[in-house]
């Protein structure tokens, strides 16, 4: 009996042995396939993701060009509305006699004058329209 | 149509050097001398024309020309219309039109009124006045003329009991101010003046230095950067090419001999008008004596000139504008812009 429960014993270590030499071979080949394949794998990843990056970002770009036109359009269309209503209200004024700024004469900025001085500035205006006077009559 | 800006100017049309202020910050100056290429080589080198500084310094290519005489326009005075007042009133013009230039180097010619006084002469006579207005037609829009004194009085705001020397190169102009424009008894010109002094001191240095060989442009500079008629002053040497090699030459005595030559005309103006005011305000023009122009800048005068009032009216008192050479531009440049717009549009009418 303690003969086959020894025998027994062995067998099933045996067996165990067995199992751990196998799993190992097993693994380590894996290991091994797995570095192999990334190094080689790794820049053909590379360059075959290339055109379909590139391809990626354009039709991301496209995306936002059409996104943008679509805003430009819609501010394009608020000016529109903003220039009518002005329009509008510009035609309601003038219908009640209001003249538009820009046809409007500007209106002189009045020079300070000091009374004072006022007695020269006559003097010397009239000295000179006498003068031109005379170039005339030489003329 | 949009209205015109309009530029305000200040002109001083000199004999010596030409003064443009203007009320865009802008201010100029540049000798009065305008030089045309004497030949093809040196017309592809210089130009048409050229201005100021740069006609002196390319005096031996091209024929010179100063426009201005003892501060009116060079002319023939047997004949008004003659060729040689026509040619003075054309350079006089292209040295106008190229200081006017100076004014509008920032802003757009066609967007601007140029609206001007020039200053002239105390005792101008009226065709000098017409040639001062013949010269700017066609380079000013609007332009008024009034007396280079009175222009320094208006600018200092030294319009009442003030007399101003306007010492410039062709003339000396003395002016009394009394709270009126002034007539032809308030005001006093001598043709003693810078260009007097270039002369008697090249006479001087002449006859010091037999064989020096120089020219008045020589020593013109020379004398502007030391003109003194202090005796404390220190000894002057300038460079003179004698046999062709450069000496250094003493010539102390001799500047201030020829800066002392314009000062008694001056004091005896000073004096006639003085003397000839109402007894009552004399005082007053005594103690507010002002000197302008660039002879005021002369080291030492405005004492020279106190310590003669004191000897023959009692007492004086002599200052100097701070800005001697500027001064009368910029009076004008006031006048340009205080004056009413009515008195503008009612010249423009005449015009």
């Amino acid at each position: 009996m303690k003969m086959i429960t020894k025998t027994s014993d062995y067998s099933i270590a045996a067996f165990e042995y067995a199992g751990m030499v196998s799993y190992s071979y097993i693994k380590r080949s894996a290991l091994a396939l797995n570095f192999g394949m990334i190094k080689i794998g790794q820049p053909v990843k590379k360059v075959a993701s290339v055109p379909l990056d590139y391809c990626t970002q354009q039709m991301d770009k496209l995306g936002k060009v059409f996104q943008r036109k679509n805003e430009i359009e819609e501010r394009l269309i608020a000016i529109d509305d903003k220039l009518e209503r002005i329009i509008r209200r510009l035609a309601d004024i003038e219908k009640s006699g209001v003249v538009v700024a820009e046809k409007q004469k500007p209106a002189k900025e009045k020079k300070q004058i000091n009374e004072g001085n006022k007695m020269f500035f006559k003097a010397i205006a009239d000295e000179n329209i006498q003068l031109r006077h005379q170039q005339e009559g030489n003329q | 149509m949009k209205e015109k800006k309009i530029l305000n100017i200040g002109i001083d049309l000199g004999t010596s050097r030409s003064v443009i202020v203007c009320d865009n910050g802008i201010r100029q100056a540049i000798p009065s001398f305008i030089g045309y290429p004497k030949d093809a080589v040196s017309l592809k080198l210089l130009g048409e024309m050229v201005y100021g500084e740069d006609a002196i310094r390319h005096r031996l290519s091209v024929k010179l020309y100063r426009p201005f005489d003892k501060g009116v326009l060079l002319q023939d005075n047997s004949d008004k219309k003659g060729e040689a007042h026509l040619k003075s009133t054309a350079i006089a013009r292209a040295l106008l039109r190229k200081l006017v230039a100076y004014a509008f180097e920032e802003e757009e010619d066609d967007k601007l009124l140029l609206r001007g006084v020039i200053g002239a002469p105390a005792l101008a006579t009226q065709n000098n006045k017409k040639d001062f207005l013949e010269i700017a037609d066609g380079v000013l829009d609007d332009v008024m003329i009034a007396s280079e004194p009175f222009c320094v009085a208006y600018g200092m705001n030294a319009l009442n009991s003030a007399l101003i020397v306007d010492i410039g190169a062709g003339t000396t102009d003395l002016c009394r101010m009394h709270g009126t424009i002034p007539g032809p008894d308030d005001q006093i010109t001598t043709f003693k003046a810078g260009d007097y002094v270039d002369q008697v001191f090249l006479e001087l240095i002449e006859n010091k230095y037999k064989e020096a060989n120089f020219t008045v442009n020589m020593i013109k500079r020379f004398k502007e950067e030391n003109a003194s008629v202090s005796e404390h002053g220190e000894q002057l040497f300038i460079e003179l090419p004698i046999k062709g090699k450069p000496t250094s030459c003493d010539v102390t005595n001799e500047l201030r001999e020829a800066c002392h030559a314009i000062v008694p005309d001056i004091v005896e103006g000073i004096r006639k008008l003085v003397a000839t005011f109402d007894p009552e305000f004399q005082d007053g023009l005594k103690q507010n004596v002002i000197l302008a122009g660039g002879g005021s800048r002369m080291i030492g005068l405005h004492k020279e000139i106190e310590s003669y009032m004191k000897k023959t009216l009692g007492y004086g008192k002599v200052t100097r504008v701070e800005d001697s050479l500027y001064a009368g531009a910029n009076g004008a440049l006031m006048l340009c812009k205080d004056m009413p717009d009515e008195y503008w549009d009612e010249l423009k009418k005449r015009k």
